[in-house]
């Protein structure tokens, strides 16, 4: 059987069992400052083993088919490691699948004749773009105020040189496996930054290089928090909930306990 | 700009500010309802038990920190709670809870200002007994018992009581962590105390204005 739409995406329904039908409500927004609405399409055909990215380059096939603008939304490795892929999918961060980005999300997941409502992040500190992109840089600037080590912590040492408990070192590790994505920020009743911003906190308090810049690091970052419009925690634990890195909340803890430290 | 300005002008610090207040007034809420359990025991008892308070000799003093606890945690969960509904304007058509947030934590600014509301009306009902009237003659149990002899007000009591066990059963867990505990092991077990912590609290004060009601109530 000849694959019919493979060429594109690099995806192929020549050997998929199953294909199923997919009602979609996506917000569309021209630009930051119109206002944004849903429109409703319907897609058949999904095949279950696309992922939920594939399926909107296959809605943006046939919008372009018919003259219509595509979607625009954001996405880069489609491996799940970079964090540029976003979305609200039927009201949760990166959809339904548990500690799984959009990208890694399967149409499997979804059922035929399914509705889907598709949203982009909302925070003020993450300003809509177009569609489902919204502006992320807030995120840049938080790192920019002290998630960095900028000391110079020499040439590189010899191995085992600098002993790091390895505890420490496997929380740290934990702790830098956040890739930015924001959805913690999204997934926030108070669209709190606060999982992301304690993740890079916790990274580098646990390590050695981290401790020259250590108190100023959380008293800038959660300055920065404030300044930038993010809310406040209030300790739902939604961020740990749907965070695709499986960041857990110990790291707003430390990050708590850092801050009244750097204050004394 | 001090070390101590800078701690409470950012978020965490208020933040750590509610988690200290909110311990101080769990614990407040227990000793206030095990000594109204006085009622229990009889009349005589617990007006007993109001004349050791009133005579504590700095009473003043600890009603007015009281005040000050309750007045500084209110507005300081006022503020954060503004900054909260500022952080996100638009809000999402559909949104889920994908498993962390439980209906304690999801109504914390909704029964925290509710509570403005009762302890208004508390203060009016039993401190200063005016809402009712009270007669001079009336002891502490004569000016309890007075006001939940009514049925709508041992409605109104028992509704509170529901209202701050639903605030306590996430404020007691939610305290521990912004104040930087967080342990794999322990915490989850202080998730599930600081649910019974919420449900004794309700079903303690609850117990009180319906025992009264019956005791005092027409037809009691």
């Amino acid at each position: 059987m000849a694959t019919t739409n493979g060429s594109i995406n690099g995806h192929s329904d020549g050997h998929s069992g199953k294909t199923i039908a997919l009602h979609l409500q996506v917000w569309r927004q021209k630009n930051s400052t119109t206002k944004g609405h849903f429109e409703n399409y319907d897609l058949s055909g999904v095949s279950t083993e696309m992922s939920f990215l594939d399926m909107l380059d296959m809605l943006n096939e046939q919008l372009t088919h018919e003259g219509k603008e595509p979607v625009a939304f954001d996405h880069d490795c489609r491996e799940g490691i970079c964090g540029t892929c976003s979305l609200m999918i039927n009201g949760y961060a990166h959809g339904p699948d548990e500690h799984t980005t959009t990208c890694q999300t399967h149409i499997r997941s979804f059922s035929d004749g399914e509705t889907i409502v598709i949203e982009p992040w909302r925070a003020r500190a993450f300003p809509p773009i177009k569609d489902l992109v919204v502006d992320r840089t807030s995120f840049d600037l938080l790192i920019q105020a002290g998630g960095y080590v900028s000391v110079s912590t020499g040439g590189v040492p010899d191995g085992n040189a600098i002993a790091v408990a390895k505890e420490s070192s496997d929380k740290a590790m934990d702790a830098a496996a956040c890739i930015g994505c924001g959805a913690c920020v999204a997934a926030c009743p108070n669209a709190s930054a606060m999982l992301f911003a304690s993740a890079k906190i916790s990274h580098l308090a646990l390590l050695p290089q981290g401790q020259v810049e250590r108190k100023n690091r959380v008293a800038n970052m959660v300055r920065a928090m404030d300044e930038l419009g993010f809310g406040n925690c209030t300790n739902h634990g939604e961020c740990e909930a749907v965070c695709p890195k499986e960041i857990k909340m110990d790291n707003i803890a430390r990050m708590n306990r850092e801050y009244y430290f750097a204050a004394l | 700009m001090s070390a101590f300005d800078k701690f409470f002008k950012y978020s965490i610090g208020k933040k750590q500010v509610m988690g200290v207040l909110g311990l101080l007034l769990c614990g407040f809420a227990l000793v206030h309802m095990t000594g109204n359990f006085l009622v229990f025991r009889g009349e005589d008892q617990f007006n007993a038990y109001g004349e050791f308070l009133h005579h504590l000799p700095a009473f003043r003093f600890i009603e007015l920190s009281l005040a000050a606890l309750f007045i500084v945690h209110i507005v300081m969960g006022l503020v954060l709670a503004v900054q909260n509904s500022r952080a996100r304007p638009e809000g999402y058509a559909v949104k889920k809870a994908a498993g962390g947030a439980t209906l304690g934590s999801s109504t914390m600014a909704y029964t925290g200002t509710y509570f403005i509301l009762f302890l208004v009306l508390h203060l009016l009902n039993i401190r200063f007994g005016i809402l009712p009237q009270v007669a001079d003659s009336m002891e502490d149990y004569g000016i309890v018992a007075n006001v939940l002899a009514n049925p709508i007000w041992a409605t109104f009591y028992v509704v509170s009581a529901l209202v701050l066990g639903l605030h306590l059963s996430h404020g007691l867990q939610s305290s521990f962590q912004s104040l930087g505990f967080y342990d794999r092991e322990y915490t989850p077990l202080l998730k599930k105390i600081s649910i019974l912590y919420g449900i004794v609290i309700a079903v303690g004060y609850s117990a009180i204005a319906l025992f009264m009601l019956v005791k005092h109530g027409q037809g009691g």
